[in-house]
């Protein structure tokens, strides 16, 4: 039995017209912050990306190298497990598919990727999600750089897909021949994490 | 059985272990500063508590949207009606609901008594040294009702409240701490502001709690007090290592850290 | 208390509701051992992420998340590879 409570809507409540948000999600104007550690606060000039395929490294920038790769913007929807959505939120970055192509590579080597962050945060995805400009390593949002609790220096920008999936605080990103869960799939969030068919946790 | 782990047992027919959810009606509801509210509460079973306890209280919409916090129990144990000071957070989901527009007869959910670390009873008997920022003071206060709700055997705990607000108007149950100071065998109570000058007269500090505040305000480490402190994070952390550097006994310390998350 | 907007860390009290979920004893209390560094102490006491998935409880010593609960519409998925041992006691008469 739940009781109703008089006057209550909660904050989110705002349900657009049409079909440009997910099932279950609401629109928010703010951005929420949800981390599962401390945000670290790695200076620049120890900042490195790494592209790693196996056990072999493919390609490392530091923060210079990573800014004089090919700049890409987008502007998407984003949207978190915890049933918020945010409409237009504008991004700057590195696709995955320059990062390839930057490391020498013809293809991805393997189908599956992880993504390793300072702190200590993975998460597990499909290469095919990632290349063909659907995701990228992000360093600006809304034009300004990234702050350090939305992620920055860099984040993992992989909006068609829970925002558990765009990992903050990157830097190493691992190819791999078979799927496997990361931080949040292990303690039972959905493997893969598609909004649209609202794949919040396993088994759905 | 001691009666703390009593206490701690849910009653007998409560469906094992797990806490419940119990509907809570809104008796009445008493503005306690411009942000802070106390809600007093008929929550039916309620099983009773121990000062210094939460619960987790549960908002439904009509559409059955949810959104769930934790607050403090203001009410000492054997009070009849269980009372929570919430204090309204910008931004925040429940507390504007719970400190803006709960009214008498409203209903929602809570679950609790919840948590056995961050709790004092009378029958500890050692000295009690209370430090509270903010809202923080809400379970001390359960402590205080308490120890003056317990005749003798409450006056012979010496106890002491070091109380941080941002200004006057924010002292939470202000009235009612300078009511038992002044009883026979009453806590000492201290205050300091931190962002409002001081008034004409004040007999306070005037400062961030820090080492010579709790020194001078403090129950000394040599009485090996039990220290109890509450506020936000970074007001919980600076007193904690303070304390500590003072030469308090660690495992006597015991903290709980509250204030807004991400989402509010 | 901390200015509008500001974020503040909680601590394993705040999880004490959830934890009663998860363990049939109060495991606030539960004296519990950090993997990363080995200091033992009550779940109250570590430092608290986040709750709107569940809760990642970490060791304020190291960082190490020490217990990790994923809140799902199936259940709880409890992670103690954190903990070396969480005691089970009834709380301790001070």
């Amino acid at each position: 039995m739940t009781t109703t409570t008089r006057g209550f809507s909660g904050r989110r409540r705002a349900r657009p017209e049409g079909n440009r948000v997910p099932p279950g999600q609401f629109v928010t104007d703010d951005f929420p912050v949800l981390s599962a550690g401390p945000t670290p606060r790695t200076p620049l000039e120890k900042w490195t990306l790494a592209l790693q395929d196996g056990g072999s490294l493919a390609g490392r920038w530091t923060w210079e190298e990573f800014q004089s790769l090919p700049q890409t913007e987008i502007t998407v929807d984003i949207h978190c497990v915890t049933k918020w959505s945010k409409l237009g939120t504008k991004w700057k970055g590195v696709t995955i598919d320059h990062l390839i192509e930057a490391a020498g590579l013809d293809e991805p080597p393997e189908p599956y990727l992880m993504a390793y962050c300072d702190g200590g945060y993975t998460t597990n995805l499909p290469v095919e999600d990632l290349i063909g400009g659907k995701g990228m390593v992000a360093t600006h949002y809304d034009g300004e750089p990234l702050e350090p609790e939305h992620g920055g220096p860099a984040r993992l920008l992989v909006p068609h897909l829970y925002f558990w999936k765009s990992a903050k605080w990157v830097r190493r990103l691992r190819f791999m021949e078979h799927d496997e869960p990361g931080f949040w799939e292990s303690l039972g969030y959905h493997i893969y994490g598609d909004p649209w068919r609202e794949q919040r946790y396993d088994g759905d | 059985m001691t009666a703390t782990e009593a206490a701690l047992r849910p009653p007998a027919g409560a469906g094992g272990r797990r806490l419940a959810w119990r509907p809570a009606e809104v008796v009445e509801r008493m503005a306690e500063t411009r942000r802070a509210t106390t809600l007093v509460l008929d929550v039916p079973g309620w099983p009773g508590h121990l000062a210094g306890q939460h619960v987790d209280v549960r908002l439904t919409a009509e559409d059955g949207y949810q959104a769930q916090r934790s607050y403090s129990i203001a009410s000492p144990p054997k009070a009849p009606r269980l009372a929570l000071t919430v204090e309204r957070l910008e931004g925040g989901e429940v507390s504007p609901w719970l400190a803006g527009e709960a009214r008498p007869g409203d209903r929602f959910e809570l679950r609790g008594p919840i948590g056995g670390y961050f709790t004092w009873s009378v029958a500890m008997s050692r000295p009690l040294m209370l430090v509270a920022g903010g809202s923080g003071v809400v379970p001390l206060m359960a402590m205080l009702r308490h120890r003056a709700a317990s005749g003798d055997a409450g006056r012979a705990v010496h106890a002491r409240l070091l109380y941080s607000a941002r200004a006057v108007a924010d002292i939470i149950y202000h009235q009612e701490l300078q009511r038992l100071s002044v009883e026979p065998g009453g806590p000492e109570i201290n205050l300091t502001l931190t962002r409002e000058r001081p008034p004409d007269g004040w007999q306070g500090f005037d400062r961030r709690i820090d080492a010579p505040t709790l020194a001078a305000a403090g129950v000394a480490p040599e009485m090996d007090p039990d220290v109890y402190v509450c506020g936000p994070t970074p007001m919980v952390e600076a007193v904690a290592n303070a304390l500590v550097g003072l030469g308090y006994e660690p495992a006597r310390i015991r903290t709980e850290r509250f204030g807004p998350t991400g989402e509010g | 208390m901390s200015a509008e907007g500001e974020r503040s860390t909680l601590d394993g009290n705040a999880a004490g509701g959830l934890l009663r979920e998860v363990f049939a004893f109060d495991a606030t209390v539960a004296p519990t051992t950090c993997v990363g560094c080995g200091r033992t102490r009550p779940m109250a006491e570590l430092m608290l992420y986040a709750i709107e998935l569940g809760a990642i409880l970490r060791c304020p010593s190291c960082d190490q998340p020490v217990v990790r609960i994923g809140r799902t519409s199936r259940g709880l998925w409890l992670d103690l590879r954190g903990a070396t041992t969480v005691v089970a006691a009834d709380p301790a008469t001070p």
